[in-house]
């Protein structure tokens, strides 16, 4: 009870976009994921967190059905957006085109800056205009913090940029075709603390706009970012909850156990 | 359950001790200062001011720690909660050990023979005395039911001070010889109330810091000498 008003007006007023319900995942006759039920609400934070090979990364591909890539992978249960199944219900590219998806490690193509960027747009076909393309090209870089820094160099690859402006890159390469959702795993674990601060000064302004889900193994970056924070272990979904809640007084002894440091 | 980073264990295990002690210390402070109601010495009365440094010098020790594991280990859950607790207590301490001198300076201003009130001061402190013990056994021992009761006994407190504010209004009315030792009896009085609140507070925090809950709504208050005159 006390947990939820410790963030008052934010538990009320959300609005599940992403409903889980019963999703197991299986890697072969390996289960992965056990029985996971779990609400992300709309323009909020969600964070990910457990120890490694706990099945952040294996979640949070279930929402944009990136498993469906991995052969020998196998989901159950019902995802929903916006109350629309996500296997049933949208084609695997339109899903893709809402729930967009930030990764680990950057990974610009080895294009152009601009190409980087227009390279959604252009595969979903959103605009022929090349003034039209300009816009959404400068619009996503701005959203993603990076415009001021390349529009002098659009015509440069994107691999010359230094690590954490590639990662804007990324971002501002997800927002480019207009999602939803962005799911983001670890997308500051390749950066320095400067360059953390501005992807996490970035990810508090996109939310207003967008849901996300964020992985991270950076306590304080959850506690940091996020307003809601599910913590997986062993495939299970332990406990989730008001980030203030999960961080000052977390109900069950493995959530302690992990966030103060005393697994044994 | 240990953490995985034992000198993390160690230095919460020393600020806790620190702690500890420093409640030990402003104990026998206060304890101390109301021995000095009966028997004001000016020895007595310097060693109640020493006291008071060395709790003010432990005060700072412990804020040093909190700020050393706050920068370098970023506390979490019940770590976290130890850490801002040990601050919070520790300022509590100190602000007993400052009415603890100002009631060992007060008792060189009472009359001989003192007067008849003077008798259930010096129980109201003892009963205070009893809270501080209960309270930081409570904080060792993060028994929330044990903080819990000595948040209630305020209660006594604050009522042992209302009726003791009517009794030296009626001295002072009787005879206008006592104003002057009545009203530093009040002062004496009114810092052990004092004291008894500070008591209450690190109540709140122990509970607080064993079950992740604030104590919440509004203590319960017994004094009702505040209608009557000053607070
Ligand atoms: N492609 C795969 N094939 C087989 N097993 C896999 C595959 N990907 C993940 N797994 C297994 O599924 C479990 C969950 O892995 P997952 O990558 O989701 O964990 P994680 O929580 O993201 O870990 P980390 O924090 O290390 O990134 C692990 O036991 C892992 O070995
Ligand atoms: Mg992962």
């Amino acid at each position: 009870m006390h947990a939820e008003s410790a963030v008052p007006g934010l538990s009320d007023c959300a609005r599940p976009k992403i409903t889980v319900r019963g999703v197991d995942v299986f890697y072969g006759g390996k289960q992965a994921l056990t029985d996971i039920d779990l609400d992300i609400n709309e323009n909020e934070v969600t964070a990910l967190i457990g120890p490694s090979g706990c099945g952040k990364s294996t979640f949070l591909r279930c929402l944009n059905r990136m498993n469906e890539t991995i052969a020998d992978c196998r989901v159950t249960g019902r995802i929903e957006l916006d109350g629309i199944d996500v296997t049933t219900g949208l084609d695997v590219v339109e899903l893709r085109a809402r729930v967009g998806m930030v990764f680990q490690k950057p990974n610009p193509f080895p294009k152009s800056i601009y190409d980087n960027v227009a390279f959604g747009p252009r595969i979903l076909g959103l605009t022929e205009d090349r003034h039209e393309m300009d816009e959404i090209v400068v619009h996503s870089l701005r959203r993603a913090g990076l415009y001021d820094e390349v529009k002098d160099r659009m015509d440069q690859p994107g691999t010359g940029l230094s690590g954490g402006q590639q990662q804007r890159l990324c971002i501002a390469r997800a927002i480019a075709v207009g999602p939803e959702v962005i799911l983001m795993d670890e997308p500051c674990s390749a950066l320095d603390p400067i360059a953390t601060a501005r992807i996490e000064e970035l990810i508090e302004e996109l939310r207003s706009e967008y849901t996300i889900v964020i992985v991270t193994h950076s306590m304080q970056q959850a506690a940091r970012v996020s307003q809601r924070t599910a913590f997986f272990h062993l495939g299970v979904l332990i406990e989730t909850g008001p980030t203030a809640a999960i961080f000052t007084n977390p109900e069950n002894p493995l959530t302690q156990g992990y966030i103060t440091g005393r697994f044994g | 359950m240990p953490h995985i980073v034992k000198s993390f264990d160690d230095e919460l295990t020393r600020l806790r001790e620190s702690v500890i002690a420093m409640g030990q210390m402003t104990t026998a402070q206060f304890s101390r200062s109301l021995d000095c109601l009966t028997d004001p010495t000016d020895e007595a009365v310097a060693g109640v001011i020493a006291l008071d440094a060395e709790i003010d010098r432990l005060s700072q020790a412990v804020n040093e720690q909190v700020f050393h594991v706050l920068a370098l280990r970023s506390p979490m859950a019940d770590d976290l909660r130890l850490v801002v607790t040990a601050m919070h207590v520790a300022t509590a301490l100190e602000r007993i050990g400052g009415y603890g001198v100002s009631l060992a300076r007060n008792a060189k201003a009472l009359s001989y023979p003192p007067l008849p009130s003077l008798r259930s001061v010096v129980r109201m402190g003892r009963e205070v005395t009893t809270m501080l013990v209960d309270v930081l056994g409570a904080y060792g021992e993060r028994d929330a039911a044990r903080a819990l009761a000595v948040w209630k006994a305020d209660r006594q407190v604050d009522e042992a001070y209302s009726s003791l504010f009517r009794e030296t209004i009626t001295y002072m009315m009787e005879d206008p010889q006592n104003i002057r030792s009545c009203s530093h009896l009040m002062f004496i009085a009114k810092d052990i109330e004092r004291v008894g609140d500070h008591a209450t507070n690190i109540g709140e925090m122990v509970y607080f810091l064993a079950t992740g809950r604030p104590l919440g709504e509004v203590r319960p208050k017994g004094d009702t000498s505040t209608a009557a005159g000053p607070s």
